[in-house]
Protein backbone atom coordinates (compact mmCIF):
# COMPACT_ATOMS: atom_id res chain seq x y z
CA UNK A 1 0.00 0.00 0.00
CA UNK A 2 1.47 3.18 -0.87
CA UNK A 3 2.14 6.12 1.92
CA UNK A 4 1.10 9.29 1.20
CA UNK A 5 3.62 12.04 1.38
CA UNK A 6 1.53 14.27 3.80
CA UNK A 7 1.53 11.78 6.52
CA UNK A 8 4.98 12.39 6.98
CA UNK A 9 3.94 15.98 7.43
CA UNK A 10 1.95 15.45 9.91
CA UNK A 11 4.38 13.05 11.81
CA UNK A 12 6.99 15.85 11.19
CA UNK A 13 4.53 18.30 13.26
CA UNK A 14 4.10 15.85 15.78
CA UNK A 15 7.77 14.69 16.59
CA UNK A 16 9.98 18.17 15.67
CA UNK A 17 10.12 19.67 18.96
CA UNK A 18 11.36 15.86 20.89
CA UNK A 19 13.54 15.34 18.42
CA UNK A 20 15.05 19.04 18.07
CA UNK A 21 15.81 18.51 21.98
CA UNK A 22 17.12 14.94 21.35
CA UNK A 23 19.81 16.71 18.82
CA UNK A 24 19.95 19.83 21.21
CA UNK A 25 20.92 17.76 24.94
CA UNK A 26 23.22 15.69 23.16
CA UNK A 27 25.36 18.60 20.87
CA UNK A 28 26.11 20.28 24.13
CA UNK A 29 22.92 22.79 23.43
CA UNK A 30 24.34 24.01 20.00
CA UNK A 31 21.08 25.55 18.81
CA UNK A 32 22.34 26.23 15.47
CA UNK A 33 23.01 22.54 14.80
CA UNK A 34 20.69 21.31 16.80
CA UNK A 35 18.45 22.29 13.95
CA UNK A 36 20.61 21.75 11.36
CA UNK A 37 20.75 17.95 12.96
CA UNK A 38 17.03 17.88 13.36
CA UNK A 39 16.55 19.27 9.30
CA UNK A 40 19.26 16.80 8.06
CA UNK A 41 17.62 14.14 10.01
CA UNK A 42 14.21 14.61 9.14
CA UNK A 43 14.95 14.74 5.18
CA UNK A 44 16.32 11.35 5.77
CA UNK A 45 13.27 10.00 7.12
CA UNK A 46 11.45 11.22 4.46
CA UNK A 47 13.70 9.73 1.68
CA UNK A 48 12.99 6.11 4.11
CA UNK A 49 9.99 6.65 4.69
CA UNK A 50 8.69 4.51 1.67
CA UNK A 51 10.40 1.73 3.71
CA UNK A 52 8.53 2.18 6.78
CA UNK A 53 6.03 0.00 8.02
CA UNK A 54 2.87 1.69 8.79
CA UNK A 55 1.60 -1.16 11.49
CA UNK A 56 5.07 -0.31 13.48
CA UNK A 57 4.76 2.69 15.85
CA UNK A 58 7.11 6.16 14.11
CA UNK A 59 8.63 7.25 17.09
CA UNK A 60 11.05 4.14 17.43
CA UNK A 61 11.46 4.49 13.58
CA UNK A 62 12.47 8.07 13.76
CA UNK A 63 14.55 8.46 16.80
CA UNK A 64 16.70 5.27 15.19
CA UNK A 65 17.43 7.38 12.44
CA UNK A 66 18.41 10.84 14.68
CA UNK A 67 20.78 8.38 16.92
CA UNK A 68 22.36 7.17 13.34
CA UNK A 69 22.48 10.45 11.97
CA UNK A 70 24.16 11.60 15.84
CA UNK A 71 26.68 9.06 15.38
CA UNK A 72 27.95 9.76 12.03
CA UNK A 73 27.65 13.27 13.00
CA UNK A 74 29.92 12.68 15.58
CA UNK A 75 31.96 10.27 13.42
CA UNK A 76 32.52 13.19 11.09
CA UNK A 77 32.71 16.18 13.00
CA UNK A 78 34.80 14.90 15.93
CA UNK A 79 34.39 17.72 18.18
CA UNK A 80 34.10 18.24 21.50
CA UNK A 81 30.85 19.17 23.04
CA UNK A 82 30.74 22.33 24.65
CA UNK A 83 28.37 23.36 27.15
CA UNK A 84 27.80 27.22 26.26
CA UNK A 85 24.53 26.49 25.81
CA UNK A 86 23.29 25.30 29.36
CA UNK A 87 22.73 28.73 30.86
CA UNK A 88 20.48 29.56 27.95
CA UNK A 89 18.21 25.96 28.08
CA UNK A 90 17.12 26.86 31.79
CA UNK A 91 14.82 29.46 31.01
CA UNK A 92 12.89 26.54 28.71
CA UNK A 93 12.12 24.88 32.17
CA UNK A 94 8.80 25.97 34.37
CA UNK A 95 10.28 26.42 37.36
CA UNK A 96 11.70 28.75 40.15
CA UNK A 97 15.69 30.28 40.25
CA UNK A 98 16.81 28.13 42.85
CA UNK A 99 15.57 24.94 41.31
CA UNK A 100 16.44 26.31 37.57
CA UNK A 101 19.99 27.13 38.87
CA UNK A 102 19.89 23.14 40.32
CA UNK A 103 18.58 22.20 36.78
CA UNK A 104 21.44 24.20 34.73
CA UNK A 105 24.36 21.99 37.36
CA UNK A 106 22.02 18.67 36.64
CA UNK A 107 22.31 19.41 32.70
CA UNK A 108 26.15 19.85 33.36
CA UNK A 109 26.71 16.75 35.20
CA UNK A 110 24.95 14.72 32.93
CA UNK A 111 26.73 16.24 29.67
CA UNK A 112 30.06 15.11 31.06
CA UNK A 113 29.13 11.69 31.80
CA UNK A 114 29.11 8.90 29.42
CA UNK A 115 27.27 8.71 26.04
CA UNK A 116 25.38 5.42 27.10
CA UNK A 117 24.49 7.09 30.74
CA UNK A 118 23.38 10.39 29.18
CA UNK A 119 21.52 8.89 26.64
CA UNK A 120 19.17 6.68 28.58
CA UNK A 121 19.14 9.09 31.45
CA UNK A 122 17.99 11.83 28.23
CA UNK A 123 15.79 9.53 26.96
CA UNK A 124 14.18 8.05 30.09
CA UNK A 125 13.53 11.74 31.63
CA UNK A 126 13.38 14.41 28.85
CA UNK A 127 12.14 12.19 25.84
CA UNK A 128 9.93 10.70 28.58
CA UNK A 129 10.11 7.23 26.41
CA UNK A 130 9.03 4.37 28.47
CA UNK A 131 11.26 1.37 28.97
CA UNK A 132 9.82 -0.91 26.03
CA UNK A 133 10.69 1.97 23.84
CA UNK A 134 14.01 2.43 25.20
CA UNK A 135 14.84 -0.63 24.88
CA UNK A 136 13.51 -0.96 21.33
CA UNK A 137 15.25 2.06 20.53
CA UNK A 138 18.78 1.19 21.96
CA UNK A 139 17.85 -2.79 20.70
CA UNK A 140 18.28 -3.94 23.96
CA UNK A 141 16.38 -5.82 26.61
CA UNK A 142 13.96 -4.26 29.08
CA UNK A 143 15.52 -5.65 31.51
CA UNK A 144 18.92 -4.21 30.66
CA UNK A 145 17.42 -0.65 29.91
CA UNK A 146 16.27 -0.66 33.43
CA UNK A 147 19.63 -1.77 35.16
CA UNK A 148 21.14 0.76 33.01
CA UNK A 149 18.94 3.83 34.01
CA UNK A 150 19.41 3.09 37.80
CA UNK A 151 23.06 3.01 37.53
CA UNK A 152 23.35 6.06 35.30
CA UNK A 153 21.01 7.86 38.16
CA UNK A 154 23.60 6.75 40.88
CA UNK A 155 26.36 7.80 39.31
CA UNK A 156 24.54 11.35 38.46
CA UNK A 157 23.93 11.19 42.28
CA UNK A 158 27.36 10.72 43.30
CA UNK A 159 28.78 13.80 40.69
CA UNK A 160 26.04 15.81 42.30
CA UNK A 161 27.27 15.11 45.82
CA UNK A 162 30.61 15.82 44.58
CA UNK B 1 16.23 9.22 44.95
CA UNK B 2 12.88 10.93 43.89
CA UNK B 3 14.08 13.70 44.79
CA UNK B 4 16.67 13.60 41.79
CA UNK B 5 13.78 12.16 39.48
CA UNK B 6 11.93 14.56 40.36
CA UNK B 7 14.71 16.88 38.75
CA UNK B 8 15.19 15.30 36.11
CA UNK B 9 11.37 14.99 35.24
CA UNK B 10 11.74 19.07 34.92
CA UNK B 11 14.51 19.21 33.09
CA UNK B 12 13.48 21.68 30.07
CA UNK B 13 11.87 20.64 26.65
CA UNK B 14 13.12 23.17 24.27
CA UNK B 15 10.81 23.79 21.14
CA UNK B 16 11.92 23.95 17.46
CA UNK B 17 12.18 27.85 16.30
CA UNK B 18 9.54 29.19 14.10
CA UNK B 19 11.92 30.16 11.49
CA UNK B 20 14.03 26.84 11.99
CA UNK B 21 10.71 25.15 11.56
CA UNK B 22 9.72 27.26 8.42
CA UNK B 23 12.70 26.27 6.69
CA UNK B 24 12.47 22.31 6.97
CA UNK B 25 9.01 22.45 5.97
CA UNK B 26 10.12 24.41 2.83
CA UNK B 27 12.66 21.71 2.61
CA UNK B 28 10.33 18.75 3.06
CA UNK B 29 7.88 20.45 0.42
CA UNK B 30 10.19 20.51 -2.14
CA UNK B 31 11.37 17.16 -1.64
CA UNK B 32 7.29 16.22 -1.87
CA UNK B 33 6.90 17.97 -5.01
CA UNK B 34 9.95 16.47 -6.53
CA UNK B 35 9.00 13.31 -5.91
CA UNK B 36 5.67 13.41 -7.02
CA UNK B 37 7.02 15.21 -10.53
CA UNK B 38 9.46 11.76 -10.46
CA UNK B 39 6.73 9.18 -10.23
CA UNK B 40 4.34 11.51 -12.70
CA UNK B 41 7.18 11.59 -15.48
CA UNK B 42 9.33 7.83 -14.51
CA UNK B 43 5.76 5.23 -13.74
CA UNK B 44 4.16 4.35 -16.47
CA UNK B 45 0.65 5.65 -17.02
CA UNK B 46 -2.26 4.86 -18.57
CA UNK B 47 -2.23 5.63 -22.61
CA UNK B 48 -4.61 8.52 -22.54
CA UNK B 49 -3.09 9.69 -19.38
CA UNK B 50 0.61 9.74 -20.70
CA UNK B 51 -0.77 11.60 -23.84
CA UNK B 52 -2.06 14.27 -21.80
CA UNK B 53 0.50 14.62 -19.45
CA UNK B 54 3.66 14.49 -22.34
CA UNK B 55 1.96 17.10 -24.35
CA UNK B 56 0.62 18.73 -21.90
CA UNK B 57 2.17 21.64 -22.60
CA UNK B 58 1.94 21.86 -26.77
CA UNK B 59 -1.66 21.23 -25.72
CA UNK B 60 -2.24 24.34 -24.01
CA UNK B 61 0.16 26.27 -26.62
CA UNK B 62 -2.01 24.66 -29.24
CA UNK B 63 -5.60 25.94 -27.68
CA UNK B 64 -3.68 29.50 -26.68
CA UNK B 65 -3.07 30.07 -30.76
CA UNK B 66 -6.13 28.97 -31.95
CA UNK B 67 -7.58 31.14 -29.53
CA UNK B 68 -5.70 33.88 -29.90
CA UNK B 69 -5.90 33.25 -34.11
CA UNK B 70 -9.62 32.92 -33.94
CA UNK B 71 -9.82 36.22 -31.83
CA UNK B 72 -7.48 38.72 -34.39
CA UNK B 73 -9.39 37.06 -37.15
CA UNK B 74 -12.90 38.07 -35.67
CA UNK B 75 -11.92 41.17 -34.67
CA UNK B 76 -9.89 42.24 -37.96
CA UNK B 77 -12.35 40.57 -40.60
CA UNK B 78 -14.89 42.32 -42.13
CA UNK B 79 -16.76 39.00 -43.06
CA UNK B 80 -17.75 38.70 -38.93
CA UNK B 81 -21.07 40.20 -39.09
CA UNK B 82 -24.03 39.66 -37.20
CA UNK B 83 -25.27 36.38 -36.84
CA UNK B 84 -21.86 35.11 -37.62
CA UNK B 85 -20.72 32.63 -34.63
CA UNK B 86 -17.35 34.48 -33.90
CA UNK B 87 -19.26 37.70 -33.37
CA UNK B 88 -19.48 37.50 -29.95
CA UNK B 89 -15.94 37.10 -30.11
CA UNK B 90 -15.55 40.17 -31.75
CA UNK B 91 -18.02 42.09 -29.40
CA UNK B 92 -16.23 40.57 -26.42
CA UNK B 93 -12.68 42.04 -28.33
CA UNK B 94 -13.81 45.39 -29.07
CA UNK B 95 -15.26 45.45 -25.18
CA UNK B 96 -11.53 44.85 -23.92
CA UNK B 97 -10.46 47.42 -26.60
CA UNK B 98 -13.04 49.87 -24.94
CA UNK B 99 -11.85 49.52 -21.78
CA UNK B 100 -7.74 49.14 -22.25
CA UNK B 101 -9.01 53.13 -24.00
CA UNK B 102 -8.29 55.24 -21.00
CA UNK B 103 -7.71 59.11 -21.43
CA UNK B 104 -10.78 60.46 -23.29
CA UNK B 105 -9.32 61.32 -26.74
CA UNK B 106 -8.37 57.39 -26.72
CA UNK B 107 -11.91 56.14 -25.65
CA UNK B 108 -13.27 58.95 -28.64
CA UNK B 109 -11.48 57.98 -31.06
CA UNK B 110 -12.39 54.11 -30.60
CA UNK B 111 -15.98 54.96 -30.50
CA UNK B 112 -15.56 56.68 -33.49
CA UNK B 113 -14.32 53.52 -34.78
CA UNK B 114 -16.81 51.09 -33.46
CA UNK B 115 -19.24 53.33 -34.82
CA UNK B 116 -17.89 53.32 -38.68
CA UNK B 117 -17.25 49.15 -38.13
CA UNK B 118 -21.42 48.86 -37.62
CA UNK B 119 -22.05 50.50 -40.07
CA UNK B 120 -19.87 48.66 -42.43
CA UNK B 121 -21.46 45.39 -41.17
CA UNK B 122 -24.69 47.06 -41.79
CA UNK B 123 -23.79 48.02 -45.43
CA UNK B 124 -22.15 44.40 -46.06
CA UNK B 125 -25.34 42.80 -44.62
CA UNK B 126 -27.82 44.97 -47.17
CA UNK B 127 -25.44 43.84 -49.62
CA UNK B 128 -25.77 40.33 -48.94
CA UNK B 129 -29.42 40.92 -48.40
CA UNK B 130 -29.76 42.23 -51.48
CA UNK B 131 -28.23 39.79 -53.35
CA UNK B 132 -29.81 37.12 -51.63
CA UNK B 133 -26.45 35.16 -51.44
CA UNK B 134 -26.01 32.95 -48.34
CA UNK B 135 -28.81 34.37 -46.51
CA UNK B 136 -32.31 32.45 -46.44
CA UNK B 137 -35.56 33.91 -46.66
CA UNK B 138 -36.27 32.69 -43.39
CA UNK B 139 -33.21 34.74 -42.48
CA UNK B 140 -33.80 38.00 -44.20
CA UNK B 141 -35.96 39.25 -40.73
CA UNK B 142 -33.47 38.49 -38.38
CA UNK B 143 -31.08 40.12 -40.98
CA UNK B 144 -32.55 43.60 -41.43
CA UNK B 145 -32.94 43.77 -37.80
CA UNK B 146 -29.38 43.00 -37.40
CA UNK B 147 -28.75 46.28 -39.68
CA UNK B 148 -31.30 48.96 -37.82
CA UNK B 149 -29.77 47.57 -34.12
CA UNK B 150 -26.29 48.27 -35.72
CA UNK B 151 -27.28 51.53 -37.79
CA UNK B 152 -28.63 52.47 -34.14
CA UNK B 153 -25.43 51.20 -32.42
CA UNK B 154 -23.43 53.28 -35.24
CA UNK B 155 -25.34 56.76 -34.20
CA UNK B 156 -25.38 55.80 -30.61
CA UNK B 157 -21.26 55.30 -31.18
CA UNK B 158 -21.10 58.19 -32.78
CA UNK B 159 -22.33 60.45 -30.15
CA UNK B 160 -20.97 58.99 -27.33
CA UNK B 161 -17.38 59.49 -29.15
CA UNK B 162 -18.54 63.54 -29.23
CA UNK B 163 -19.61 63.82 -26.05
CA UNK B 164 -15.86 61.98 -25.07
CA UNK B 165 -14.62 64.49 -27.18
CA UNK B 166 -15.93 67.23 -25.61
CA UNK B 167 -14.98 66.23 -22.22
CA UNK B 168 -11.69 66.16 -23.06
CA UNK B 169 -10.06 69.03 -20.97
CA UNK B 170 -7.14 69.89 -23.62
CA UNK B 171 -9.13 72.57 -25.82
CA UNK B 172 -6.48 71.58 -28.81
CA UNK B 173 -7.29 68.18 -28.49
CA UNK B 174 -10.77 68.43 -27.86
CA UNK B 175 -11.63 70.16 -31.07
CA UNK B 176 -8.98 67.95 -33.40
CA UNK B 177 -11.15 65.33 -32.14
CA UNK B 178 -14.45 66.82 -32.77
CA UNK B 179 -13.47 67.73 -36.38
CA UNK B 180 -12.70 63.95 -36.74
CA UNK B 181 -15.79 63.24 -35.75
CA UNK B 182 -17.11 65.76 -38.17
CA UNK B 183 -15.43 63.69 -41.28
CA UNK B 184 -16.41 61.03 -39.69
CA UNK B 185 -20.32 61.71 -39.46
CA UNK B 186 -20.25 62.79 -43.08
CA UNK B 187 -18.45 59.17 -44.47
CA UNK B 188 -21.07 57.96 -41.77
CA UNK B 189 -23.97 59.92 -43.95
CA UNK B 190 -21.88 58.05 -46.96
CA UNK B 191 -22.50 54.73 -45.73
CA UNK B 192 -26.55 55.27 -44.41
CA UNK B 193 -26.99 56.66 -47.82
CA UNK B 194 -25.67 53.37 -49.89
CA UNK B 195 -27.60 51.33 -46.88
CA UNK B 196 -30.72 53.37 -48.05
CA UNK B 197 -30.17 52.30 -51.29
CA UNK B 198 -29.94 48.98 -50.67
CA UNK B 199 -32.90 48.94 -48.41
CA UNK B 200 -35.19 51.40 -51.36
CA UNK B 201 -34.13 47.94 -53.42
CA UNK B 202 -35.03 45.45 -51.54
CA UNK B 203 -38.39 47.38 -50.49
CA UNK B 204 -37.33 47.21 -46.54
CA UNK B 205 -39.21 50.51 -45.54
CA UNK B 206 -38.11 49.83 -41.86
CA UNK B 207 -34.35 49.85 -42.78
CA UNK B 208 -35.03 53.39 -44.75
CA UNK B 209 -36.85 54.78 -41.65
CA UNK B 210 -34.12 53.92 -39.67
CA UNK B 211 -31.63 55.56 -41.96
CA UNK B 212 -33.81 58.56 -42.04
CA UNK B 213 -33.63 58.55 -38.19
CA UNK B 214 -29.69 58.21 -38.05
CA UNK B 215 -29.34 60.77 -40.93
CA UNK B 216 -31.59 63.12 -38.69
CA UNK B 217 -29.58 62.12 -35.07
CA UNK B 218 -26.36 62.77 -36.93
CA UNK B 219 -27.20 66.33 -39.28
CA UNK B 220 -28.57 67.47 -35.71
CA UNK B 221 -25.31 66.67 -33.90
CA UNK B 222 -23.35 68.78 -36.91
CA UNK B 223 -25.54 71.60 -36.58
CA UNK B 224 -24.89 72.24 -32.99
CA UNK B 225 -21.11 71.49 -33.72
CA UNK B 226 -21.35 74.01 -36.19
CA UNK B 227 -23.39 76.86 -34.08
CA UNK B 228 -20.57 75.65 -31.08
CA UNK B 229 -17.64 76.84 -33.62
CA UNK B 230 -19.52 79.45 -35.18
CA UNK B 231 -20.29 80.86 -31.61
CA UNK B 232 -16.05 80.00 -30.52
CA UNK B 233 -14.77 81.73 -33.77
CA UNK B 234 -13.35 85.11 -33.27
CA UNK B 235 -14.47 85.77 -36.83
CA UNK B 236 -16.84 89.52 -36.15
CA UNK B 237 -13.38 91.45 -36.77
CA UNK B 238 -13.47 90.10 -40.33
CA UNK B 239 -16.29 90.48 -40.76
CA UNK B 240 -16.53 94.12 -40.48
CA UNK B 241 -13.63 94.37 -42.16
CA UNK B 242 -15.53 92.99 -45.21
CA UNK B 243 -18.68 95.54 -44.46
CA UNK B 244 -16.49 98.15 -44.32
CA UNK B 245 -15.27 97.76 -47.44
CA UNK B 246 -18.23 96.71 -49.19
CA UNK B 247 -19.59 99.90 -47.94
CA UNK B 248 -16.80 102.03 -48.90
CA UNK B 249 -17.12 99.99 -52.94
CA UNK B 250 -20.82 100.82 -52.97
CA UNK B 251 -20.61 104.83 -52.16
CA UNK B 252 -18.75 105.53 -55.28
CA UNK B 253 -20.54 103.22 -56.94
CA UNK B 254 -23.63 105.08 -56.42
CA UNK B 255 -22.24 108.50 -57.44
CA UNK B 256 -20.41 106.55 -60.65
CA UNK B 257 -24.64 105.78 -61.30
CA UNK B 258 -25.97 108.75 -60.46
CA UNK B 259 -23.21 110.81 -62.50
CA UNK B 260 -24.28 108.01 -65.97
CA UNK B 261 -27.91 108.32 -65.34
CA UNK B 262 -27.52 112.47 -65.47
CA UNK B 263 -25.52 111.88 -68.76
CA UNK B 264 -28.32 109.84 -69.99
CA UNK B 265 -31.03 112.26 -69.29
CA UNK B 266 -28.95 114.71 -70.77
CA UNK B 267 -28.38 113.07 -74.04
CA UNK B 268 -31.60 112.06 -73.91
CA UNK B 269 -32.97 115.14 -73.88
CA UNK B 270 -31.18 116.37 -76.86
CA UNK B 271 -32.73 113.13 -78.76
CA UNK B 272 -35.96 113.12 -80.74
CA UNK B 273 -38.21 110.85 -79.48
CA UNK B 274 -37.69 108.36 -82.16
CA UNK B 275 -34.11 108.65 -81.54
CA UNK B 276 -34.67 108.29 -77.65
CA UNK B 277 -36.51 105.00 -78.45
CA UNK B 278 -33.74 103.52 -80.56
CA UNK B 279 -31.14 104.64 -77.62
CA UNK B 280 -33.77 102.70 -75.39
CA UNK B 281 -33.12 99.50 -77.51
CA UNK B 282 -29.85 99.87 -77.75
CA UNK B 283 -29.44 100.33 -74.25
CA UNK B 284 -31.41 97.40 -73.37
CA UNK B 285 -29.85 94.87 -76.12
CA UNK B 286 -26.54 96.56 -73.77
CA UNK B 287 -28.20 95.50 -70.78
CA UNK B 288 -29.06 92.23 -71.69
CA UNK B 289 -25.54 91.64 -73.38
CA UNK B 290 -22.51 90.85 -70.79
CA UNK B 291 -21.54 93.42 -68.40
CA UNK B 292 -19.05 96.29 -70.04
CA UNK B 293 -15.85 95.07 -68.54
CA UNK B 294 -16.23 91.88 -68.98
CA UNK B 295 -17.00 92.97 -72.71
CA UNK B 296 -14.14 94.70 -72.96
CA UNK B 297 -11.81 92.10 -72.07
CA UNK B 298 -13.74 89.80 -74.51
CA UNK B 299 -13.62 91.98 -77.48
CA UNK B 300 -10.63 94.27 -76.99
CA UNK B 301 -8.20 91.40 -75.64
CA UNK B 302 -5.08 92.30 -74.65
CA UNK B 303 -5.72 96.09 -75.10
CA UNK B 304 -8.12 96.00 -72.37
CA UNK B 305 -7.95 94.02 -70.53
CA UNK B 306 -4.07 94.83 -69.86
CA UNK B 307 -5.33 97.82 -67.34
CA UNK B 308 -7.87 95.33 -65.75
CA UNK B 309 -5.26 92.67 -64.72
CA UNK B 310 -2.90 95.08 -63.85
CA UNK B 311 -5.44 96.87 -61.45
CA UNK B 312 -6.05 93.45 -59.83
CA UNK B 313 -2.58 92.33 -59.52
CA UNK B 314 -2.07 94.99 -57.17
CA UNK B 315 -1.35 93.21 -53.79
CA UNK B 316 -3.77 95.94 -51.94
CA UNK B 317 -6.94 94.48 -54.59
CA UNK B 318 -10.14 92.80 -52.70
CA UNK B 319 -11.46 90.50 -54.98
CA UNK B 320 -15.31 90.18 -54.47
CA UNK B 321 -18.26 89.91 -55.84
CA UNK B 322 -19.55 93.48 -54.43
CA UNK B 323 -17.60 95.97 -56.43
CA UNK B 324 -18.47 94.34 -59.69
CA UNK B 325 -22.18 93.83 -58.55
CA UNK B 326 -22.11 97.41 -57.82
CA UNK B 327 -21.05 98.56 -61.08
CA UNK B 328 -22.62 96.42 -63.69
CA UNK B 329 -25.76 96.91 -61.11
CA UNK B 330 -26.78 93.27 -61.49
CA UNK B 331 -26.20 90.34 -59.17
CA UNK B 332 -22.88 88.19 -59.65
CA UNK B 333 -25.05 85.47 -60.76
CA UNK B 334 -26.40 86.75 -63.27
CA UNK B 335 -22.95 87.87 -64.88
CA UNK B 336 -21.84 84.87 -64.41
CA UNK B 337 -24.76 83.41 -66.19
CA UNK B 338 -24.41 86.43 -69.28
CA UNK B 339 -20.94 85.24 -69.70
CA UNK B 340 -20.37 83.98 -73.20
CA UNK B 341 -19.51 80.66 -73.28
CA UNK B 342 -16.35 80.66 -75.42
CA UNK B 343 -13.90 82.22 -73.38
CA UNK B 344 -15.68 81.49 -70.01
CA UNK B 345 -12.44 81.00 -67.77
CA UNK B 346 -10.51 84.32 -69.17
CA UNK B 347 -13.93 86.07 -68.34
CA UNK B 348 -14.49 84.87 -64.69
CA UNK B 349 -10.60 85.46 -64.26
CA UNK B 350 -11.04 88.94 -65.12
CA UNK B 351 -14.65 89.83 -63.34
CA UNK B 352 -12.69 87.65 -60.09
CA UNK B 353 -10.23 89.43 -60.31
CA UNK B 354 -11.68 93.29 -60.73
CA UNK B 355 -9.97 95.96 -58.79
CA UNK B 356 -11.19 97.22 -55.62
CA UNK B 357 -11.08 101.20 -56.69
CA UNK B 358 -14.51 102.05 -58.30
CA UNK B 359 -12.93 105.10 -60.20
CA UNK B 360 -10.31 103.11 -62.53
CA UNK B 361 -13.34 101.01 -63.44
CA UNK B 362 -15.67 103.45 -64.24
CA UNK B 363 -12.91 104.49 -66.39
CA UNK B 364 -12.84 101.44 -68.09
CA UNK B 365 -15.81 100.74 -68.35
CA UNK B 366 -17.03 103.68 -69.93
CA UNK B 367 -14.63 103.97 -72.91
CA UNK B 368 -15.35 100.39 -73.38
CA UNK B 369 -19.40 100.93 -73.58
CA UNK B 370 -18.61 104.35 -75.80
CA UNK B 371 -16.41 102.78 -77.92
CA UNK B 372 -18.82 99.64 -78.07
CA UNK B 373 -21.24 102.31 -79.48
CA UNK B 374 -18.83 103.80 -81.88
CA UNK B 375 -17.94 100.53 -83.32
CA UNK B 376 -21.50 99.55 -83.81
CA UNK B 377 -22.27 103.14 -85.46
CA UNK B 378 -19.44 102.70 -87.85
CA UNK B 379 -20.06 99.14 -88.89
CA UNK B 380 -23.95 100.65 -88.92
CA UNK B 381 -22.78 103.59 -91.40
CA UNK B 382 -20.34 101.45 -93.33
CA UNK B 383 -23.62 99.23 -94.12
CA UNK B 384 -25.09 102.28 -94.67
CA UNK B 385 -22.78 103.74 -97.30
CA UNK B 386 -22.24 100.68 -98.76
CA UNK B 387 -25.45 98.87 -99.05
CA UNK B 388 -28.12 100.17 -101.58
CA UNK B 389 -30.29 98.01 -100.43
CA UNK B 390 -31.37 99.68 -97.10
CA UNK B 391 -34.48 102.34 -96.82
CA UNK B 392 -33.77 106.01 -96.61
CA UNK B 393 -35.79 106.56 -93.72
CA UNK B 394 -33.93 104.78 -92.12
CA UNK B 395 -30.72 106.06 -93.31
CA UNK B 396 -32.06 109.62 -92.09
CA UNK B 397 -32.35 108.65 -89.22
CA UNK B 398 -28.78 107.02 -88.75
CA UNK B 399 -27.30 110.30 -90.07
CA UNK B 400 -30.15 112.52 -87.13
CA UNK B 401 -28.86 110.19 -84.83
CA UNK B 402 -25.34 109.98 -86.02
CA UNK B 403 -25.09 113.60 -85.70
CA UNK B 404 -26.69 113.63 -82.95
CA UNK B 405 -24.74 111.01 -81.25
CA UNK B 406 -21.18 112.80 -82.37
CA UNK B 407 -23.29 115.99 -80.68
CA UNK B 408 -23.27 114.21 -77.74
CA UNK B 409 -19.89 112.43 -77.99
CA UNK B 410 -18.03 115.94 -78.97
CA UNK B 411 -19.63 117.18 -74.70
CA UNK B 412 -17.45 113.87 -73.64
CA UNK B 413 -14.97 113.59 -76.29
CA UNK B 414 -12.38 115.12 -73.61
CA UNK B 415 -13.05 112.21 -71.32
CA UNK B 416 -12.73 109.72 -73.91
CA UNK B 417 -9.94 111.29 -75.81
CA UNK B 418 -7.84 110.82 -72.89
CA UNK B 419 -8.88 107.30 -72.01
CA UNK B 420 -8.95 105.46 -75.23
CA UNK B 421 -7.20 106.76 -78.86
CA UNK B 422 -8.68 103.92 -80.71
CA UNK B 423 -12.44 105.38 -80.16
CA UNK B 424 -11.31 108.95 -81.07
CA UNK B 425 -9.64 107.99 -83.94
CA UNK B 426 -12.98 105.96 -84.65
CA UNK B 427 -15.16 108.88 -84.05
CA UNK B 428 -13.37 111.08 -86.23
CA UNK B 429 -12.99 108.13 -89.03
CA UNK B 430 -17.13 108.09 -88.79
CA UNK B 431 -17.40 112.03 -88.75
CA UNK B 432 -15.20 112.14 -91.97
CA UNK B 433 -17.17 109.89 -93.30
CA UNK B 434 -20.32 111.42 -92.60
CA UNK B 435 -18.70 114.95 -93.98
CA UNK B 436 -17.56 112.99 -97.46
Amino acid sequence: MAKKPDSFVSYYNQFKNKIYAYFLYRVGFDVKLAEDLTSEAFMKAFKKFEDFDEEKPFQPWIYTICRNHLINHYKLSKREISLDGIEGLAKYADARVEEKFELERVIAIINQMDETDKEVLQLRFVQELTNPEIACLLEKEEGAIRTQISRSLAKLRELLIK
Amino acid sequence: MDNLEKILANLPKPKLRLKADLKIKSKLYYLILSKRLEKLFSQPAPRGQVYILKNSLAIALMIIIIFSGTSIYAYSSGEVMPGNRLYSLKRAMEKVEQQASITPAAKSQTYQKFSQRRLEEALRLSRRKSSGGQISNADNQQVSANIQKNIAEAVSNLITAADTAAAIKNQAESLAAQSRITERADSEVKYLNQIAAFAAFADDQEILDKVSDAKTAINQYQNASLDDNRSDEPEEKNLNQINNNTASQAEPARQIEQTRENKETKSERKYSPRQRREKKTNADQDNQKPPARIQGVKINGGSEARPVQTAASSPNSVPGPSDSRLENGQPPQTDEQSQPPEKPEDNRSAAEIAPPEPKPATINIQPVQEQKDATEQTKEISSFTGATSTPARQDDSFRKSDSNDDDHEEEESTDIAATTPEKSTATTTSRDREND
